[in-house]
């Protein structure tokens, strides 16, 4: 929500992630389903995320809401990961206003996962797992944008994303008893907790150097979140009625809990034949940036006086995240659309995309086992557009659908050590995914220029 | 020239209290009203409200909406509560907590849109869409909660959160003359985690942390019905807001067993809320509203839960029903292109809250506990007071050559707490006096809003 | 309202995935930490894997579905433990003739039960006692069971045959196949070692000495004890022995042979401890032991097994003993350990 704000307030300002959910599902059913090669000719609520500068594109003021859901199916040495679904409701809205000529345009896009808005976890150098698709992908996308159509070959656009990092810190205080630490303690909690706004920055132009051939380059800006949680504890350690000795326990853990890589997309989109568009996107996405998901913490635990019977570790750690070592990538993107029936009540679209994307992870040959693999990504969808509604609907009526299978390559990480924690790890995995939308799309009056 | 004048005075008083603002601490619409009009107007609206203000005053006056419009704007404010002639942040210091999370500047923003959905047929005017966000700055939820016996004002410094609004109003006219109705809902995050601490086989310790962020949706729906042309009634109903966070520590492996500790709160709670409002327009350039409002304080849980499945339960709260007349005025005045309007209003907003006081210490069942044949008591201090909320403010509008119309629209209000003597001291001090609280809570805020057709 | 939006988001996806808990832990390289195994998973009392009623065990090892183990009953009237011996060491004058017995798994626990001798002391170098029991299994099928015979202060390694480790062992020859060797452990060479074959490791004098073979029947001594690199612990490891091989291939394909064995402290904490090595010559130690039990427990004798099917495939369980500290004759018991993630059952 914060983003809708800063976006019309044009703050910009990114804060220090396919990190981000729309970079692992898509956004919208159209774009998803052509590969996301929509960066020069986009101009649905998608426009947000693919290049905001669609946004002015269109006269038409465009509602729509929709259904995603996607499955992973990803294995750790022949045996499942078990990794959560995903699925969640899709909103968007594009309203565009013309005057004298030239054409302004606001945007929203909300993918709403049904479990949560956001879900993060910590991760543990030496527990195996997909860091893109463990708990990132679940999060709520929301993005706006605004757009202008100064000339009718040129859109420019800009728009804001956001995010939600959360700090808690806790204070603990009671009575803690050793003989039935359970029945007997008594403790209570104040805390301060907050859930922060992070917004990054989106921007594109869309031209039209041919009446065929259309280009477009969109910027999505870097996003990061920290989550971080500290716990004070100080409580008097008693047995029975007697007290013993204070115990106090500091804890700080900070986790780089989401980092979505800033990306540079250059699309074009060719139409050689009335009923044919044919897209290709090549996107750089910076992810050589991306700190460690591992938590940094600290902490001190005391005892005083010193009990005997307690014994404290000698050693009580904290550690310190490793770099990731991560490579920037190119991503590939082919959509193809084709008019497969144009009657004047009713139009339909056939699209198939398709998507390559080279891991940015290295082999896991150390002691960090996060892991990913170079994926290829199909889709199939359909577009059905109801255009003789009126009275009632002044435009058209759209269903629009996808289908989406990714496959990850068989990867092998060989360790270099022979008595590591986790040892060699081969990784194999499928995702499959599908998606729904109906929208409603309402041309400008007449007296409107 | 003179609404010209009155304009840029109060955009210049809104402007100086923004300057005031600070660290983020903010308090919801259920505090000061949402939108310069409603909140200039003594936060009444829910008979006449009409555009993106509607989302909070009553949805079915979206209904009214025949133009798209897009409104920015700013809220900011300065609580000056006194405990004992003091601010709180010097209780805050005696208590050992940071004095910057008390009660101070605030800003937040606010935006709105309303949208006529354009159906054509027998759909046409029907249907206009509708929000509103108040955003705090760079919170979507922020919330300090102490021990209950430190001072805290659950009902004022309701936390920093984003509110979101969504509503859609529907125009019935067509079929029953002069009624609207409206749904909407608003969403809230709120935090819920685990924390595991543990030691592993090389002694070390190792903490997983598990983090979520959840939405709560609250429904609100209201009627407007216009009784003939210059009467009309609204009412509303806003379902309990309550925002709560919710975290689960787990030690194992440690050399001394501590229990499963959980940490339940819930920092932010409007209550259920039904408010009636009838709006009578004598002249084209007055508008007059009364306002009710009934809020269901009593199921107020508390902000705290208890530590433990067997710590003992935090004092409860025992906050009681109110109820909130307000009354409201507009003037407008001006030309069809270029125009102004003048706003004042009054509410009541009398205090659920009993004073702060010794109160029955409870077990972990909710009993009272009894030591040697005598009821034990724990400090509660929860302060709170009456407030008595003056405000006003203005208006301007142009209807621009492109089409456009832009409205700018401030308001200011004057919230006093009123002076209350407590049943409890400010601090643990043998013989010391009860606390005594009084102060003002200034709020500004200004909007700028395009329209078009 | 609430309740449509419910219906929406319900109507919307039914068919979502539960939350998911944190990743659990993962070890194919054997390193542990292991942990002992509970009553419900061996299906015998204590987490034991043999209930040997008042028989005295020895060594302990696992192969196909049957556990080997050294069985001796005590004498009625014992005479006090010879204090020089190893804490975890039978003391074989406290106990009637050592055999070799055979037990079978009781599915689908991991416990054994139904005690049969397979092999007992009947050449002339063996003297009374057969213990140590290392069964190896040949691509074939075939199993060879070596065995340690003859004196406490003069051992030697002895060899019998079955066409499977539950069928009927004959001891290949009348004389032992080496001499001076305690706690034999015998495996393929790994893929990378540089002369194929077997591999017998065993104790000697507190170190472990490798013995390189080419048909498993006939060994050549390596003149130099292995050379195992420290762990870092403290106090320092002052001597090694009772070694356990495992040939394992790692998820990549990796042939590696993991050593585990039993190290001692010089404050007389015994835990037990890996090597690994690509080639059974350079071994690499992790930091930290595979096992450690309390002080009061003694753990001996690894023997390790690893899983090939089924939620533990890959996971290696570590057989081991477990000896009182104080008093002088109880109970051994081989334990299970392995981590317990991968073993709980499937939601």
């Amino acid at each position: 929500m914060r983003a809708l704000l800063a976006a019309l307030l044009m703050l910009v300002s990114a804060s220090s992630a396919r990190a981000s959910p729309p970079d692992l599902l898509g956004v919208g059913p159209r774009s998803t389903s052509l590969g996301g090669a929509v960066g020069a000719d986009v101009e649905d609520a998608s426009a947000t995320y693919y290049n905001p500068a669609g946004l002015a594109r269109g006269e038409a003021l465009r509602l729509s809401v929709g259904i995603f859901h996607l499955a992973p199916e990803l294995e750790i040495n022949g045996q499942s990961s078990n990794l959560e679904r995903l699925g969640g409701l899709s909103l968007g809205l594009v309203a565009p206003k013309r005057f004298r000529g030239v054409n302004f345009a606001f945007g929203l896009s909300v993918q709403l996962p049904h479990q949560r808005l956001a879900r993060t976890r910590s991760a543990i150098t030496d527990r195996p797992r997909w860091e893109l698709y463990d708990t990132r992908p679940h999060r709520i996308f929301l993005a706006t944008g605004a757009a202008i159509r100064p000339v009718p070959w040129l859109t420019l656009g800009a728009g804001l994303a956001f995010q939600a990092p959360s700090t808690l810190v806790l204070d603990l205080r009671g009575m803690l008893d050793l003989g039935e630490p359970n029945m007997a303690s008594r403790l209570e909690t104040q805390f301060a907790g907050s859930i922060g706004a992070t917004r990054y920055p989106h921007a594109g132009v869309q031209v039209r150097p041919l009446d065929e051939l259309e280009l477009g380059l969109t910027y999505r800006g870097q996003v990061r979140l920290d989550g971080r949680v500290v716990v004070q504890a100080d409580a008097d350690v008693t047995l029975g009625m007697v007290d013993l000795a204070q115990l106090a326990l500091f804890l700080d853990s900070e986790t780089n809990t989401l980092f979505g890589p800033q990306q540079l997309n250059l699309g074009a989109a060719w139409r050689p034949l009335p009923w044919l568009r044919v897209g290709v996107d090549l996107t750089w996405v910076d992810w050589s940036r991306h700190p460690s998901p591992v938590a940094a913490e600290e902490i001190v635990l005391t005892l005083d006086p010193e009990l005997p019977i307690v014994e404290l570790p000698d050693e009580i750690g904290a550690r310190d995240p490793t770099p990731l070592g991560l490579h920037d990538t190119f991503v590939p993107r082919v959509g193809l659309e084709a008019r497969a029936v144009d009657t004047r009540a009713l139009e339909l679209d056939v699209r198939l995309g398709y998507v390559y994307e080279n891991s940015p992870y290295p082999a896991q040959t150390g002691n960090a086992s996060f892991l990913d693999a170079d994926e290829h990504t199909l889709t199939l969808g359909l577009g059905l557009r109801l255009t003789d509604l009126e009275p009632v609907v002044r435009g058209h009526v759209a269903i629009d659908a996808y289908l989406l299978y990714s496959e990850l390559r068989q990867r092998t990480h060989v360790r270099e050590s022979l008595v590591d924690d986790v040892g060699d790890l081969v990784t194999d995995g499928r995702t499959w995914g599908a998606g729904i939308q109906l929208s409603v799309a309402f041309d400008p009056p007449e007296e409107s220029e | 020239m003179w609404c010209d004048r009155t304009g840029r005075a109060l955009g210049l008083a809104a402007a100086c209290v923004l300057a005031l603002a600070a660290p983020a601490h903010a308090t919801p619409p259920d505090v000061f009203g949402f939108g310069p009009r409603t909140s200039a107007m003594g936060m009444t609206g829910t008979a006449y409200a009409r555009d993106y203000e509607a989302v909070w005053a009553n949805p079915a006056g979206l209904a009214q909406a025949r133009v798209t419009g897009l409104s920015l704007g700013y809220v900011g404010g300065q609580y000056r509560l006194r405990l004992d002639g003091q601010d709180p942040a010097a209780a805050y210091r005696a208590y050992g907590i940071p004095d910057d999370v008390a009660p101070g500047a605030f800003h937040a923003a606010t935006i709105g849109f309303h949208l006529p959905l354009p159906f054509g047929g027998a759909l046409e005017d029907v249907f206009v869409l509708g929000a509103g966000f108040y955003t705090p700055r760079s919170t979507v939820l922020q919330t300090d909660v102490f021990f209950a016996e430190v001072p805290q004002f659950p009902v004022v410094n309701r936390v920093g959160a984003v509110h979101v609004h969504l509503a859609l109003g529907i125009d019935l006219g067509r079929w029953v003359p002069g009624l609207r109705l409206g749904f909407g809902a608003s969403a809230l995050a709120r935090l819920s985690g685990t924390l595991d601490v543990f030691l592993d086989e090389a002694d070390q310790f190792v903490s997983l942390t598990e983090t979520q962020v959840l939405s709560v949706f609250n429904p609100t729906v209201g009627a407007q019905l216009d009784l003939g042309e210059d009467w009309t009634l609204g009412v509303v109903f806003r379902d309990r807001v309550a925002a709560n966070i919710d975290i689960d520590i787990e030690v194992t492996n440690l050399p001394v067993e501590i229990p499963r500790i959980t940490v339940a709160a819930l920092p932010q709670y409007d209550p259920h809320t039904l408010a009636a409002e009838l709006a009578y327009r004598p002249t084209r350039c007055l508008l007059l509203a009364a306002h009710l409002s009934y809020r269901f304080w009593s199921d107020y849980p508390g902000v705290l839960s208890r530590a433990t499945d067997f710590s003992n339960q935090p004092p409860r709260p025992e906050f009681s029903d109110t109820i909130s007349p307000r009354v409201g005025v507009e003037w407008s005045l001006g030309a069809p292109r270029f125009g102004g309007a003048l706003r004042a209003g009054y509410a009541y907003e009398p205090t659920p809250a009993p004073p702060a006081r010794s109160a029955p210490a409870l077990d972990a069942e909710g009993n009272v506990r009894i030591d040697e044949g005598s009821a034990l008591t724990t400090p509660l201090r929860y302060v709170d007071a009456d407030r008595h909320v003056l405000s006003g403010g203005g208006g301007l509008h142009w209807a621009t050559e492109l089409g456009l119309d832009v409205r700018v629209d401030a308001f200011v209000q004057a919230q006093r707490w009123a002076a209350r003597r407590h049943a409890i001291a400010l601090l643990d001090a043998p013989d010391a006096p009860n606390l005594r609280s009084d102060g003002w809570i200034l709020v500004g805020g200004l909007a700028l809003t395009v329209e078009y057709r | 309202m609430k309740r449509v939006l419910w219906l929406v988001a319900l109507a919307a996806c039914a068919t979502l995935g539960d939350e998911t808990a944190f990743p659990g832990e993962l070890s194919t390289t054997g390193v542990g930490p292991f942990r002992s195994a509970d009553e419900a998973e061996t299906g015998q009392p204590a987490g034991r894997v043999l209930d040997a009623g008042d028989d005295a065990v020895g060594r302990v090892m696992v192969a196909g579905e049957f556990l080997f183990a050294a069985v001796a009953t005590p004498l009625d009237d014992p005479p006090a433990r010879d204090m020089a011996l190893e804490p975890s060491a039978l003391d074989p004058a406290q106990l009637g003739p050592l055999r070799i017995e055979r037990a079978a798994r009781t599915a689908p626990t991991f416990g054994f039960a139904g005690r049969e001798v397979v092999l007992e002391a009947d050449r002339a170098w063996e003297g009374e006692d057969l213990r140590d029991p290392w069964v190896m299994v040949l691509p074939d099928g075939r199993a060879r069971l070596y065995y340690v015979g003859g004196p406490g202060d003069a051992p030697a390694l002895g060899v019998a045959e079955a066409a499977g480790p539950g069928g009927a062992f004959t001891k290949l020859g009348d004389a032992p196949i080496l001499m001076d060797v305690r706690s034999p452990t015998v495996v393929r060479a790994p893929a990378g070692a540089a002369e194929p074959g077997f591999r017998c490791y065993f104790e000697r004098d507190g170190t472990i000495v490798e013995a390189r073979s080419s048909d498993g029947l006939s060994f050549e001594e390596s003149p130099a004890p292995l050379a195992l690199p420290p762990d870092g612990a403290e106090p320092a490891e002052e001597a090694v022995g009772q070694p356990g091989a495992l040939l394992a291939t790692t998820p990549a394909g990796r042939e590696v042979l993991r050593l585990y064995f039993q190290s001692r402290r010089a404050d007389g904490l015994r835990v037990l401890a890996l090597a690994a090595s690509l080639d059974g010559e350079v071994f690499e130690r992790p930091e930290l032991p595979v096992l450690e039990l309390p002080r009061a427990d003694v753990v001996a004798h690894p023997a390790p097994v690893l899983d090939d099917a089924g939620p533990a495939a890959g996971i290696t369980r570590l057989h081991h003993t477990v000896r009182r500290r104080e008093g002088d004759l109880e109970l051994r018991e081989a334990r299970l350990a392995t981590t317990p993630e991968r073993l709980l059952p499937a939601e």
